[in-house]
């Protein structure tokens, strides 16, 4: 229903200019590019390198042994919080994944005095947000509020960590959402790849369930979720970061004034790192019918966080996919035109990494475009990389270091996992000199020690139809979308 | 942006704020250049300077030293209420068009320029404004007004970009189509609350417009609203205010003004009484339900009560609506709503999905039930100083970044009237008292005045 669209001055065909001259105006700005002035023809050079001066972080160990940190930010009044439990999806029973996700949120869900609904009408009536993440190596929860809010945010906390219910109901009740939430999330193609990488990278590991099924929650009872507690949610498996507008003494006051009381236990010996076996390259089809694409995750196991190479595969992983300028993205999509997408990443754990290609492409070059990843990749190990190219990978990170620390949950978060990581300071005080030091040398000594060569390849479409788009490949493994194994199909030669 | 999978599971336990963006539009011309200065009654604020290029170019600057970033933001006064009628999604296919090149710079080079030196970029366009924005490191200031500059007035309008361009819109419209089920559904009701084209007509087009679009029509848009007379730049955080002037007049001060570009009519319709349509949709996975009330626009004092009320109804998993609807009575799957504003209107709606008609039925019941208990008592303290403490987070989130603290400005001079800045845009809802909730609330939501919208499978 329209009443007066007609009725206005409008542009185009309708008001405004007539549409031939509107183009020529348009158009003529091209002419008038001969006599633009000579400053608008090329890129500017940019000014001086500013300083990074990021903010010291200064830290103390409560007696019980929880570590805080804290960065002192006075540009808003805005606290983050941040409470990291050094224990994530990998310290949970083998037999039991979701175990450390479960109890997560369980701790949200309040004590014996305090239930689920009053911890939720007491976190809006603070007008925080509480945020629950539960990865690999550690479990995070953020609280964002205003800083006149902090010594409330204190209060509702401490008996969160302290003193936890785990009532049966609750638990069903989280079980039941959670569950729904990752019916939804291994709808994703891209999570089902992910998932099926890390089965097949990580056999026998921590890792291999880092990403579980929805089933997988039915075997967690209360028993296990108070287990989990009971060896991992302790002060001195716990580190708290705090951004804003508070200084380290004012933080170690009121938290040593809600927390102190929290009893440290012994930790439960980690466990030795299993031995990854011998890389050997696979092509793995996960089944997911009806999918109008084929979405690739392809990987290879590297060195873990804080590992010398670290940052000379960063500048790698940059230059092939980080971005959609890199050799990845060009190649696939604006060259051949075979995908949506395609980057890669670098992820880093605590007892190992992991290097990333993921993409997403039209089925019948589904082969094709592995050809052509694996082509980009075999190039970016073997051959060293261009100086310019590794020097536009390293003027990106340098500039984009700002970026990632500027809001205060980031910032915060970047502390955490430089303490849950146990990282070289200089990550964090000299953050440009560490990226400015890699050289082509590093970057290619990195690149030749990984196992990027022989990488597993998963692919998770339609069978019907990528398959047939396969043919180059001796052998596929077929799984359905749940990852179990069905059959291999062999091609002779 | 990238997605990243290495988070297991995430959760976030303010929903309110995932929305909060989703419904704030609208658009009023500012009249005076510069910002009223005004006390500050919160005791946070930040400074901003304001000027304007003999072209007609508006400069807001707001410094931020604490780390050496600047985000540029190049708003222009232009969406998708804007087009002509048959016209639709012109103004996201420019939004589009505008990395695609122009005189100096190759198709995508913009992104690459960006991406090179660290930076982040992207755009947004409305039903009243298009923003462009980026942030960088603070020395490559030049570098971002350099790409600015020379897609106002010099952009690159080829058959072969457009053509590009329209493609990817075209599957994108069908995207957006066939996976939200709801979606012919919302712009019925938007035709209902909106009823002038401007604001009925989904930002992102038809298919039938997008396609018929020439590239007459799409440079002649684009010679008008693309001007620096229709448009606002924004420089907050890290930089020396002289040596930012000194850069913006190198750039934009000789690009030509466009033509004086008449503002669009004020008002839309007032006009009261309720109607109540049904729709069948057999795509929707159940049924559903519209509904809606007209009430005053951006910059009123009823806006800014009506918009308290929507965080006592609407925002948290603790508001009244949200509360019963959600958790106690378990009448619906899915509820969403609130203040949803335009440049000069706005509206308080809702939108829920339920297992089956009768559940709709009582769901409406419910929403209807709770805004009567509204006009008849006060509410209490407590649960008014919770939806203040709520509104003040999200009003500091939003100003937390040099980016956020740059698109709030624009924003804000841009659609709301007589905006004097973020603490005194604040004090505004802070003062909203229970009395001014229950007049407007029996002013502006009477169940005569519903405008409902019944979808049924």
């Amino acid at each position: 229903m329209s009443d007066n669209g007609g009725s206005r001055r409008r542009s185009g065909r309708n008001g405004g200019l007539p549409a031939g001259l509107a183009l020529l105006l348009a158009l003529s700005a091209g002419a008038a590019g001969q006599s633009q002035e000579r400053f608008r023809r090329s890129q500017p050079n940019p000014d001086p390198l500013p300083e990074l001066g990021l903010p010291a972080v200064e830290t103390h160990r409560l007696s019980n042994g929880l570590r805080l940190a804290v960065v002192r930010r006075d540009s808003l009044p805005l606290l983050s919080l941040q409470l990291l439990i050094l224990a994530g999806e990998a310290q949970s029973p083998p037999d039991r994944p979701g175990t450390a996700t479960l109890t997560a949120r369980m701790i949200t869900q309040g004590t014996e005095l305090i239930s689920a609904e009053d911890v939720q009408n007491r976190i809006e009536a603070l007008g925080a947000e509480l945020t629950v993440a539960t990865r690999l190596d550690y479990t995070l929860f953020g609280l964002n509020v205003l800083d006149d809010q902090f010594e409330r945010a204190l209060t509702l906390l401490a008996p969160l960590f302290q003193q936890p219910a785990f009532p049966k109901r609750d638990l069903d009740a989280v079980k039941r959402t959670l569950r729904y939430t990752l019916l939804e999330r291994n709808q994703d193609p891209a999570v089902l790849a992910k998932r099926q990488l890390l089965h097949l990278l990580f056999p026998n590991h921590p890792y291999r369930n880092g990403l579980f099924a929805d089933d997988a929650l039915r075997a967690v009872e209360r028993e296990h979720v108070q287990a989990f507690y009971d060896a991992y949610y302790r002060p001195n498996n716990a580190v708290l970061v705090l951004c804003g507008a508070i200084g380290l003494s004012t933080a170690t006051g009121r938290v040593s004034q809600h927390l102190n009381t929290w009893a440290p236990k012994d930790l439960p010996p980690p466990p030795l790192a299993p031995v990854l076996p011998e890389p050997v390259p696979r092509v793995c089809l996960v089944d997911l019918p009806q999918s109008r694409d084929a979405t690739l995750a392809i990987g290879a196991v590297v060195g873990p966080a804080g590992a010398p190479d670290a940052l000379p595969l960063e500048i790698l992983s940059q230059v092939l996919g980080g971005t959609p300028t890199s050799r990845l993205f060009m190649e696939l999509r604006e060259t051949k035109g075979y995908a949506f997408y395609a980057f890669s990443e670098l992820e880093l754990y605590r007892s190992c990494g992991l290097f990333l290609i993921r993409a997403r492409v039209q089925p019948e070059f589904s082969g094709a475009s592995i050809r052509s990843i694996l082509a980009e990749v075999e190039r970016a190990v073997t051959e060293p990389l261009p100086s310019y190219e590794i020097e536009q990978a390293k003027s990106r990170l340098i500039g984009n270091v700002p970026l990632r620390f500027e809001a205060f949950d980031r910032l915060a978060l970047r502390v955490a996992e430089i303490h849950a990581f146990n990282l070289n300071e200089a990550d964090w005080s000299r953050p440009y000199e560490s990226i400015m030091l890699v050289n082509a040398e590093a970057v290619h000594a990195a690149a030749l020690k990984t196992p990027l060569r022989t990488p597993v390849v998963v692919i998770v479409g339609d069978k019907s139809v990528v398959l047939d788009h396969l043919q180059d490949f001796k052998t596929v493994e077929v799984y359905n979308v749940k990852g179990v194994f069905q059959y291999n199909v062999t091609r002779g030669g | 942006m990238k997605e990243t999978l290495n988070t297991v599971i995430e959760e976030r336990r303010a929903p309110w704020l995932l929305r909060a963006r989703r419904w704030a539009w609208g658009l009023v011309l500012l009249a005076a250049p510069t910002l009223p200065a005004r006390s500050a009654p919160a005791r946070f604020d930040f400074p901003v300077t304001t000027y304007q290029l003999r072209n007609g170019l508006q400069v807001l600057l707001t410094e931020d030293h604490s780390l050496p970033l600047v985000s540029v933001v190049v708003a222009y006064r232009v969406g998708s209420s804007r087009e002509d009628v048959g016209r639709s999604g012109c103004a996201y296919l420019l939004q589009k068009l505008m990395f695609q090149g122009s005189q100096n710079i190759g198709p995508l080079q913009h992104i690459a320029h960006i991406g090179r030196v660290g930076g982040d970029f992207n755009a947004t366009t409305s039903e009243d404004l298009t923003f462009f924005y980026q942030t960088v490191p603070a020395n490559q200031l030049p570098l971002v007004l350099w790409l600015e500059s020379d897609r106002m007035r010099l952009l690159d309008i080829r058959t072969e970009a457009v053509e590009r361009v329209r493609a990817g819109l075209i599957e994108e419209i069908i995207e957006r189509r066939t996976s939200e089920p709801y979606w012919d559904s919302n712009i019925l009701f938007d035709q209902s609350l909106f009823p002038d084209f401007s604001y009925s007509h989904p930002v992102i087009g038809t298919e039938e417009d997008v396609l018929s679009l020439s590239l007459d029509e799409i440079a002649g848009f684009y010679a008008d609203f693309y001007a620096p007379n229709n448009a606002l730049l924004c420089l907050s955080g890290d930089f020396q205010p002289m040596r930012a002037r000194e850069l913006i007049a190198r750039y934009f001060e000789t690009l030509p003004p466009g033509r004086d570009i008449p503002p669009p009519p004020v008002g839309g319709s007032r006009e009261r009484g309720g109607l109540s349509q049904t729709v069948r949709n057999f795509l929707a996975p159940t049924p559903g339900f519209h509904l809606g009330f007209r009430i005053p626009g951006p910059g009123s004092r009823e806006f800014a009560i009506l918009t308290v009320l929507d965080y006592i109804l609407m925002r948290g998993e603790t508001s009244r609506i949200r509360k019963r609807i959600l958790h106690k009575e378990r009448l619906a799957l899915e509820l969403i709503g609130g203040v949803e504003r335009r440049r000069d209107r706005a509206a308080f709606r809702f939108f829920a999905v339920a297992n089956n008609d009768v559940m709709v039925e009582r769901c409406q019941n419910a929403i209807l039930s709770e805004l009567g208990k509204i006009k008849t008592a006060f509410i209490g303290q407590d649960e008014l100083l919770r939806a203040k403490a709520m509104l003040r987070m999200d009003m500091v989130r939003r100003v937390s970044t040099s980016l956020d603290r740059a698109l709030y400005l624009c924003e804000s001079v841009l659609l709301q009237p007589g905006f004097g800045g973020f603490a005194a845009d604040l004090d505004a809802y802070l003062s909203v008292t229970p009395s001014e909730i229950i007049g407007v609330a029996n002013r502006y939501l009477k169940d005569t005045d519903a405008l409902g919208l019944n979808i049924q499978k």
